[in-house]
C-alpha cells in the first residue's frame, strides 16, 4: 500500500501555514524536514514531566530521564541495524564526521596515510579531512562522472595501500544520486580500509542497515528525519569505538578523574562529554517510531514515484535543465535544476511569493557545482508529506518565473 | 508579485551597463558571495581622486548584477571618498527598492562593497 501524503500532511502543523496568501509547499527537505505533532508533543512532554540530568542522581526522576535517554539510543540504533552501544549521540552528521576525523583518523592513522573522499561530498565530508592535512594525513577524492555518479574506475585507481579510510555520501544532497554503498564498502574492505558513510540524506528516505552495508562508521542527522535539530548519531563498530581516542573532555565521558590523569568511561559515553541532548534523543526516537510505522520501504517507494513524476514534468518545461541521474532507482528525491536565463536565487525568490520553499545556491557542496560548471543551482527535495499537487504547484510557479524573466526573450 | 523584479532591475540584469573589463585599470578587484555563488569583478580608472571609468564583470542573480550595473553608472564621476561612503540606503535607492531581506541585501551590496575594498586598497598604496 502506498503512502497517503495528503493525510500525512495533517500530522505536520507547519504545513498548514500560508505564505504570501498561498498554500505552503515545502520542498527543501534535504536541508531540514518538518516535524510531526507527535515529535513536537514528545519534546514538550519531556520538559514538562521528565527533565533531569542523566547518568547521575539517585532520585526517581533522574532514573526516568536516564532510562528514556538510553531507550532512545537503543531504538534509534536498531532503526539503522546497529546495537545500542554502537551509537554515539552527536549534534548531527557534521559532528559525527568530525568525531571520526579527530578521534579515529588523527589519533590512529600515521603520517602519509590517505583518506579517500569523493567529489560528491557535502562540505562536512571534505573540510574535516582538510583540517588533518597539516598533521601529515593525505586526502584524495574519487571523481564524478556521467550524469553525476562516482566513477568506480577512478575509485579503484585512487585506492592504494596507504588508503586507511574511505568516506563517501550514501546519497547526494545535490545530484540525488544514491551510491552503491555495499559495493564501495566491499572494495574498501578488500583493500584493508575502513569505511565511513555519510547517511544524512539516506537514513530519512530509505531502509538502512549499517551491518548489511558493511559500514564501519555511519553518520546521520536527526533533523533531516522528522526529529529535532541538534541531535544525530554516529554509528561505529564496537572495536573501533574501543580504540578511538576521546573527542571532547569533560563530565559524563570519564570513569575516574585525578589531577594528573583520568580514565575514560566505556563507549559510547566516552564520546559524550557534557550534558547530552536528552530531549533531542527522545524526540528523535519518537520520529523513528513514526517512520517505522510508515515503513521505510514505503517511504522510499513514495519518493521514487514522486521523483519520477517531478523529473518528467521538469524536463518537459522549456528552458529547464535537470542535473543528476534520471533513473529513479538510482536516485533519491533531491532534484537540482536550472532555468535558462534565471539565476537560482531569483527563481527561489519568485517561488517564495507563490508559497513554495526551494533551496538555491551551492548546497554546501561547491565541488559538485564546479563539476557541473554552474555557479549555483535550484534544488527541490521531497519527503513523505509531499505529493503530486506540490509538484504541480512548482511547475505552475515556474510559469510565473518565465512570465517575469522571459518577457523580453 | 513583489516589486523586487521591477523594470529597472530586470533591465539592468538583461542589458547591463558597462559590463566588461578595463585595460590597465587603476583598480581591479574580485569578490564572491559564497552563500549563493554570485561573483563580481570591479574595474576603475581614476583621474586623481575621481573615478573616470567604472566597469564590472561577473555572474550572479538579478539583484547582484543589476546593482553592479547601476553602480558603474552612479560611481562614474564620483570621488573615491564619496564612493567609499555609499551605504545600504544608497544602494536600495539606486535599485528603486524600499527594502530587501537580509539574504538578498548581501547580493545587492556585493558590487559596491567590492569596489569600496578596491578603492581602499588603492588609497593605501598611493604615495601621500
Amino acid at each position: 500500500m502506498s503512502l497517503d501524503a495528503e493525510r500525512l500532511k495533517e500530522d505536520f502543523p507547519i504545513l498548514r501555514r500560508t505564505f504570501h496568501g498561498k498554500r505552503f509547499v515545502y520542498l527543501d527537505n534535504a536541508a531540514t524536514t518538518q516535524k510531526p505533532s507527535c515529535v513536537i508533543d514528545r519534546l514538550s512532554e519531556f520538559y514538562r514531566l521528565y527533565n533531569s540530568n542523566v547518568h547521575r542522581g539517585a532520585y526517581t526522576l533522574a532514573e526516568e530521564a536516564t532510562d528514556l535517554y538510553e531507550k532512545s539510543r537503543a531504538n534509534i540504533s536498531a532503526f539503522i541495524g546497529g546495537k545500542p552501544e554502537e551509537l554515539v549521540f552527536v549534534r548531527g552528521a557534521t559532528e559525527a564526521i568530525n568525531m571520526v576525523a579527530y578521534s579515529y583518523a588523527l589519533a590512529k592513522l600515521e603520517k602519509g596515510d590517505t583518506i579517500l573522499s569523493t567529489e560528491m561530498e557535502h562540505h562536512s565530508n571534505i573540510v574535516p579531512w582538510q583540517l588533518l592535512q597539516p598533521h601529515g594525513l593525505r586526502l584524495d577524492f574519487v571523481k564524478l562522472s556521467g550524469k553525476g555518479e562516482l566513477s568506480l574506475e577512478d575509485f579503484k585507481e585512487k585506492i592504494t595501500r596507504r588508503t586507511k579510510l574511505v568516506t563517501f555520501t550514501h546519497a547526494s544532497n545535490v545530484l540525488g544520486t544514491i551510491n552503491p554503498a555495499s559495493e564501495f564498502a566491499k572494495i574498501a574492505h578488500d583493500n584493508g580500509s575502513k569505511v565511513l558513510v555519510d547517511g544524512a540524506q539516506s537514513v530519512p528516505h530509505m531502509p538502512v542497515d549499517v551491518r548489511e552495508m558493511g559500514a564501519d562508521f555511519y553518520a546521520f542527522s536527526g533533523h533531516k528525519m522528522l526529529g529535532p535539530m541538534g541531535i544525530g548519531g554516529l554509528y561505529a563498530k564496537s572495536d573501533l569505538l574501543e580504540e578511538m581516542a576521546p573527542f571532547q573532555g569533560g563530565g559524563e565521558m570519564i570513569k575516574e578523574v585525578g589531577l594528573d590523569a583520568s580514565t575514560w568511561a566505556e563507549p559510547p559515553q566516552k564520546f559524550e562529554a557534557g550534558t547530552p541532548n536528552v530531549a533531542g534523543s527522545v524526540g528523535l526516537s519518537e520520529a523513528v517510531d513514526y517512520l517505522r510505522r510508515l515503513e521505510m520501504s514505503r517511504v522510499r517507494e513514495h519518493e521514487k514515484r514522486l521523483s519520477a513524476y517531478a523529473l518528467q514534468e521538469l524536463e518537459s518545461q522549456e528552458g529547464v535543465r535537470v542535473f543528476g541521474p534520471r533513473d529513479p532507482e538510482r536516485r533519491g528525491g533531491v532534484i537540482s535544476f536550472e532555468v535558462k536565463g534565471v539565476h537560482p536565487h531569483d527563481l527561489a525568490t519568485i517561488l517564495d511569493r507563490e508559497g513554495i520553499a526551494i533551496r538555491s545556491g551551492l548546497h554546501c557542496a561547491q565541488p559538485v557545482a564546479d563539476w557541473l560548471g554552474v555557479s549555483a543551482t535550484a534544488r527541490a527535495s521531497f519527503y513523505l508529506y509531499n505529493d503530486h499537487t506540490d509538484i504541480d504547484s512548482l511547475i505552475s510557479a515556474l510559469g510565473m518565473v518565465r512570465k517575469i524573466f522571459g518577457r523580453r526573450a | 508579485m513583489s516589486d523586487i523584479f521591477q523594470e529597472t532591475i530586470l533591465h539592468h540584469y538583461e542589458h547591463p551597463s558597462n559590463k566588461g573589463m578595463i585595460e590597465n585599470p587603476d583598480v581591479k578587484i574580485s569578490d564572491t558571495n559564497t552563500l549563493c555563488g554570485d561573483k563580481v569583478t570591479m574595474y576603475a580608472r581614476l583621474n586623481g581622486r575621481v573615478l573616470e571609468e567604472v566597469k564590472f564583470d561577473g555572474a550572479g542573480c538579478a539583484i547582484s548584477m543589476a546593482s553592479a550595473s547601476l553602480l558603474t553608472e552612479k560611481a562614474k564621476g564620483m570621488s573615491i571618498r564619496d564612493v567609499i561612503e555609499l551605504g545600504q540606503r544608497d544602494v536600495l535607492e539606486m535599485l528603486g527598492l524600499e527594502s530587501l531581506t537580509p539574504m538578498r541585501i548581501k547580493c545587492a551590496m556585493l558590487g559596491v562593497r567590492t569596489l569600496q575594498k578596491g578603492l581602499i586598497e588603492y588609497e593605501s598604496k598611493r604615495p601621500v
